[in-house]
Order: C-alpha cells, then sequence, then structure tokens
C-alpha cells in the first residue's frame, strides 16, 4: 500500500507539469471507464483519440454502440487499467467509485464526469459535457439536435392510452424517471403515479394488473441469461394478462441503461405502439354505437374484444 | 412428564390454525389490504381479472405456504427423531443448502430451458447428496456436536458453492439471486411450479411418515431398535431420501427458508409429548402455520421489494435457537 501511495507522489510529480503546459490542446489519448461515458464518446471523440473504454461499453448486452468500440482495449475502472495509456483525459461518471476519481484528480489528469440523467434537458447537457471536454463543441451540438429531431419524430399527444414499463425483479418506471417522461412523451399515460428518487416502484405482479394497464412495455435485459429476476416476466398470470387484455412492446435494456440520445429508440418504439393502439381504437369505434372510451371503466374497450 | 392434551385434539386444532391463516393469506395483499375491498372494484368491471388474479397469483402462493411450511416441520421433526438430535433442522444440517446449490447450478447453467421440472430434481439431489455427507460424517455415532458441526460445514460450503456458481453465471442479477436462494421467498410464484413440487414432495412426505415406528424405537437407542426389527439402514435411507425430496423440491421454488424445521417440533413437544412419531402430524400442520403466519408478515412494508420470508423465519428461528442451546447446555450432564 505504501509503495504504492509512493508511486502515485511520484506519477503526479510526472504529469502535472505535462497538463499545466497545454490545456488548449483537444485531448488525443482519451480514456473511458464508464459505460455512460463510452457511449457519449464513441458518438463525440475525434477518430482515433479514444485509448481505451469501460469493458460493458463493448458489450452489445449493455451497450448501443457496442460494435463501434470492437477495436478499442476494454479497462477495468481501475487506475492501474488507465494508467498505461497514459491518458490526456479521462471519462467516468459522478457515480464511479470515489477512490479511483480520486486518484485520478491527485495524479493530476484531467477528468470529466457525466451526470446520471433524469430528463431530455439532462441528456444535452451530458452531451455538451462531453463535448466541451473534448474540444468537439460544434459536433455535439450535431448530436443534440440529431437527438432533438428524433424525439420530436416520437411525440404523442392527447389522452392517449395507459401504460406500464415493467422490468425485471418487478420494477416499474415512476414518471419522473426517463423512461417514465418517455412514456408521457410518446403519448402515454402511466398507470404509475407515485414518485421518488430512484425512478422506480416494485408493484407486484397482481398490483400490474389491477392497475389495468392496456400497453405492457416491458423492459428486456440480456434475455438469454436465466435469473429469477427475469422468470417474473413470464408468471403465467403476466402472460395471460398481456395475451387478454393488454398490448405488449419490448424495449432493449441497452438503449436506456444510460440515458444517453440513444432513449430516442425507446421513444420511436413507444410511439408506433401508440399508433398502432390508436388506429386499433379508431377501427373498433368505427362499428361500436356505445359512447367513445371512457378510459378505465368501460368494459369493451379493455376486455377480451381487443386483441 | 406431565399428561400431554389429547393428541387429535392438537392435530385438529393445528389444522384449524393452518387453514384459517391459508384463508387470510388468500385473502390478505400488500401492505394488509384486504382481497373483498380490492376486488369488489375490480370485478365490477371484469370478472375474469379477478379470478385471474386469485387463481395464478394469491392461490399459488398460499399453497406453497402450505405445502413448505409442512415440508420443514416434517422433516424437520423427523431429522430429529433419526438423530436423536434436538438441533437437528435441514437449514441448519445442510439438506436446504444443498438443495439451493442443486436447483442454483441447473437453473443458471441453462439446463432448465428444457423444462422447469430440471429445477426440482437438481434441488432433490443436492438435498439428498449433503444429508449423504453428513450421515457419512456423524451418522454411526451422531452426538450434538459432530452433528452440528458437520452441517454447519456443509451449509458453509454449499452456500459459497451457490454464490460461486451465481457470481459465475451469466445472470446480470447475480448478487440479488443470492439474496433469493439464501432467504427465501413466496412471492409471486405460479401454479405451474405448485404442481412440480407437489409429486417430490408427496413421496417425500409419505417416506419421512413410513419411519414413525422405528423413529420411536430409536429413540431407545439404535441396539434396541435392531432388537425389535429395525432394519437401521432402510430407515435411514427413507428418512434421509424423504426429506431430501420433500426439502429439495420446497427449496427450488422458494430459496432456503430457515429455522421452521428447528423451532416446530420443540413448540410441539410441550403438546403432544416427546414420542418421535406422535411428533410428527403436528410438526406438518405447525410448519405450514407458521410459514404462512411469516408470510403474512412480509407483505406488510407498502413500498420496496417485500421483505424475503427467510428474514422473519430467523427473527423468529434464531434467538429460539440461542435459548435452546442455553437449555441444552444446563441439562448436560
Amino acid at each position: 500500500m505504501r509503495g504504492f501511495a509512493v508511486c502515485v507522489v511520484l506519477l503526479s510529480g510526472l504529469v502535472l507539469p505535462a497538463h499545466a503546459e497545454a490545456p488548449q490542446r483537444p485531448p488525443e489519448r482519451i480514456v473511458s471507464i464508464n459505460l455512460c461515458s463510452d457511449i457519449l464518446a464513441a458518438d463525440l471523440a475525434a477518430p482515433g483519440t479514444l485509448k481505451s473504454v469501460f469493458r460493458l461499453g463493448r458489450d452489445p448486452g449493455d451497450s448501443p454502440v457496442a460494435h463501434r468500440l470492437q477495436h478499442i482495449p476494454p479497462n477495468d475502472g481501475r487506475l492501474e487499467d488507465i494508467l498505461p495509456f497514459a491518458p490526456d483525459l479521462v471519462l467516468a461518471h459522478e457515480w464511479s467509485s470515489p477512490f479511483t476519481l480520486d486518484l485520478i484528480r491527485r495524479i493530476g489528469i484531467p477528468l470529466a464526469t457525466v451526470k446520471d440523467a433524469r430528463s431530455f434537458a439532462d441528456i444535452r447537457e451530458n452531451i455538451r459535457t462531453v463535448a466541451a471536454a473534448l474540444g468537439r463543441e460544434k459536433r455535439g451540438e450535431t448530436v443534440i439536435a440529431e437527438f432533438d429531431a428524433a424525439m420530436e419524430d416520437a411525440r404523442r399527444e392527447g389522452e392517449g392510452p395507459t401504460a406500464i414499463l415493467y422490468q425485471d425483479l418487478g420494477s416499474a418506471a415512476t414518471p419522473n424517471s426517463i423512461l417514465g417522461r418517455i412514456l408521457a412523451h410518446t403519448g402515454f399515460r402511466n398507470v404509475v403515479t407515485a414518485e421518488n428518487e430512484v425512478g422506480l416502484v416494485y408493484p407486484g405482479i397482481e398490483d400490474v394488473i389491477v392497475l389495468r394497464p392496456e400497453l405492457l412495455a416491458l423492459g428486456v435485459y440480456r434475455p438469454d441469461a436465466p435469473s429469477q429476476a427475469r422468470a417474473l416476466l413470464e408468471h403465467p398470470a403476466l402472460r395471460l394478462y398481456r395475451e387478454r387484455y393488454a398490448s405488449e412492446v419490448h424495449l432493449p435494456a441497452r438503449d436506456w441503461t444510460c440515458s444517453t440520445r440513444f432513449v430516442a429508440g425507446i421513444a420511436a418504439r413507444l410511439a408506433a405502439a401508440h399508433d398502432a393502439m390508436t388506429d386499433e381504437r379508431r377501427e373498433q369505434h368505427s362499428h361500436l354505437t356505445l359512447p367513445p372510451w371512457e378510459g378505465q371503466t368501460v368494459e369493451d374497450g379493455l376486455g377480451r374484444g381487443r386483441r | 412428564m406431565k399428561r400431554h392434551i389429547d393428541a387429535w385434539a392438537v392435530n385438529l386444532s393445528l389444522a384449524a390454525l393452518a387453514a384459517l391463516l391459508f384463508a387470510a393469506s388468500i385473502y390478505v395483499g400488500r401492505g394488509g389490504e384486504l382481497l373483498a375491498d380490492k376486488f369488489e372494484t375490480i370485478s365490477a368491471v371484469d370478472r375474469d381479472i379477478a379470478w385471474l388474479i386469485l387463481t395464478e397469483v394469491r392461490l399459488p402462493r398460499a399453497l406453497l405456504g402450505l405445502l413448505v411450511g409442512a415440508t420443514l416441520g416434517l422433516t424437520g421433526a423427523g431429522l430429529q427423531g433419526l438423530l436423536r438430535n434436538p438441533l437437528a433442522e435441514p437449514g441448519l444440517i445442510g439438506a436446504s443448502g444443498g438443495a439451493a446449490l442443486g436447483a442454483v447450478l441447473v437453473f443458471y447453467s441453462g439446463l432448465a430451458a428444457g423444462t422447469a421440472m430440471f429445477v426440482p430434481i437438481g434441488g432433490v439431489i443436492g438435498a439428498v447428496a449433503a444429508l449423504a455427507v453428513l450421515y457419512l460424517l456423524a451418522g454411526r455415532n451422531p452426538s450434538i456436536v459432530t452433528i452440528i458441526l458437520a452441517g454447519v460445514a456443509i451449509s458453509a460450503f454449499t452456500g459459497a458453492l451457490t454464490s460461486l456458481a451465481l457470481n459465475l453465471s451469466p445472470s446480470p442479477y447475480a448478487a440479488l439471486e443470492i439474496v433469493f436462494w439464501m432467504l427465501g421467498s413466496l412471492t409471486d410464484r405460479s401454479m405451474t411450479q405448485v404442481w412440480f413440487v407437489l409429486p417430490f414432495m408427496g413421496v417425500g412426505w409419505l417416506l419421512v411418515a413410513s419411519t414413525w415406528r422405528a423413529l420411536d424405537a430409536l429413540s431407545l437407542g439404535e441396539d434396541t431398535a435392531a432388537t425389535l426389527g429395525f432394519s437401521m439402514r432402510s430407515v435411514t435411507a427413507r428418512a434421509i431420501l424423504g426429506t431430501g425430496l420433500a426439502v429439495g423440491a420446497a427449496v427450488s421454488v422458494t430459496g432456503v427458508v430457515g429455522f421452521v424445521g428447528l423451532v416446530v417440533p420443540h413448540l410441539m413437544r410441550p403438546l403432544v409429548g416427546q414420542r418421535p412419531a406422535s411428533l410428527l402430524l403436528p410438526s406438518a400442520l405447525g410448519g405450514a402455520a407458521l410459514v404462512l403466519a411469516a408470510d403474512l408478515f412480509v407483505r406488510i412494508p407498502v413500498n420496496g421489494p417485500e421483505l424475503k420470508l427467510g428474514v422473519v423465519t430467523s427473527l423468529i428461528g434464531a434467538p429460539f435457537f440461542l435459548w435452546l442451546i442455553l437449555r441444552t447446555r444446563r441439562e448436560a450432564p
């Protein structure tokens, strides 16, 4: 341990002057130690400047940019993994290990952290943060414009169908989470109304059915890996409910594990589900003489007729 | 020893208690919300949905509580009789740990993808193997210390292997799933799982129950039991295999629910006496009642995921276990 501390002190002496001398030049040896910063860097970094990414950034189960990072060496987020690349910028997350972040600062390597994005504004802010650290502000604005356009395409207005976003472990997205905001943005009414800091509540299967969502949006994370957490979504009661009473859409977790511009893909899927459901509803309407949809109390609208 | 209350009266009242708790388990939901209030509103809209919840969510949970509780109570009483040891219990001597390991190996290796039926089979094999090892280590001369030490060693070892298997598995939720397998839960089980475990448990119960006369004879010592015409080999084999089948199946769907098999026979002894044979049925009924009651308790918190069942049973069981050790020490010569 003592040896390591000495080493750190020595290193800090070595690296500091170099850093102080050239703050203007854009970084050329970038190391990212977190999945979320990997995804941002993949979009923003100049070709060839990204020297290492966090191992999950290359894993297609977690990363929407995995295919673009296959040729970049992975790291495990530890200081010892970072130093061999002699980075002139480290990208991390605000929740990266505080010990690692502290060491990086003490050594004097420039550090930029992205934050946990809980709104569309946060997503834009993260893009700007990383773009600024990379000296690629212009590229950042282009990415933001693309993101905004994609989100605008997915916007649906009005009192749409009710929905729940349910995932492994039985957690559901609250309205103040990023997924909750996307639900609202694509014109769905979230049956979960409680809000909390974490952005998740845990209704049991029974509660989900009682809330009677018209759309079950299932968060799908590594469907091939067996887990109890995932087995929950295959519960017969939930399956029967999906088959008989509700529409269903699958949302791959890699697009939203980190809230980045890729949540626009989630929004597009939900918007498509919204369109399909409202078309179906309109069709049904045309040969119904009953008063129109009054939300949850109209029996024909929710029940077996809607398949 | 004082005269005990009529065994039938005890059994009947325990059965009534278990039935009452079974009904309560169906009737009371999350946060103590009552079924009637909830269902009045739903069934006005759609009776089918109310029926779906009742038959596919509430009923399997209550049934599994009943079955798992009865299994743990019965096998606890059986093992205490077989090993002539008041501290024997499926959880404590490693049978549950072995079952969890077997179930985990099958579930996460992807073997279960073919049919979920393989998971209880893995659990059964794990439990029987753990019990066989225990018996080899301590069987011929079962002093309290050897049994408990061997059991603790097996439990720790299978627990470590379970964690290792989960860490090495591709499951993204390994840490959370370790908690599930170690502490047990009845939340959101399904009827499919009830049908899977029922045959294993049924056969296991019959095997354990079939040893009842021999267990009585055994309380006089192995030699006496042998002179009375009981084959030790056959009795041991039946008790261990039966326990393995029932506990293995139980653990493979609910995880390890600790201490039930330990506490229940001790609670029953003052009511029905010390004879191992007369303990079996009351322990099964009492175990069912205890697990159903504990499962009602875990539903009380409304926010966040439910408590794990093993948390509640261990909260009751661990202090009881300490008290038992103190008493055993006091009574020791």
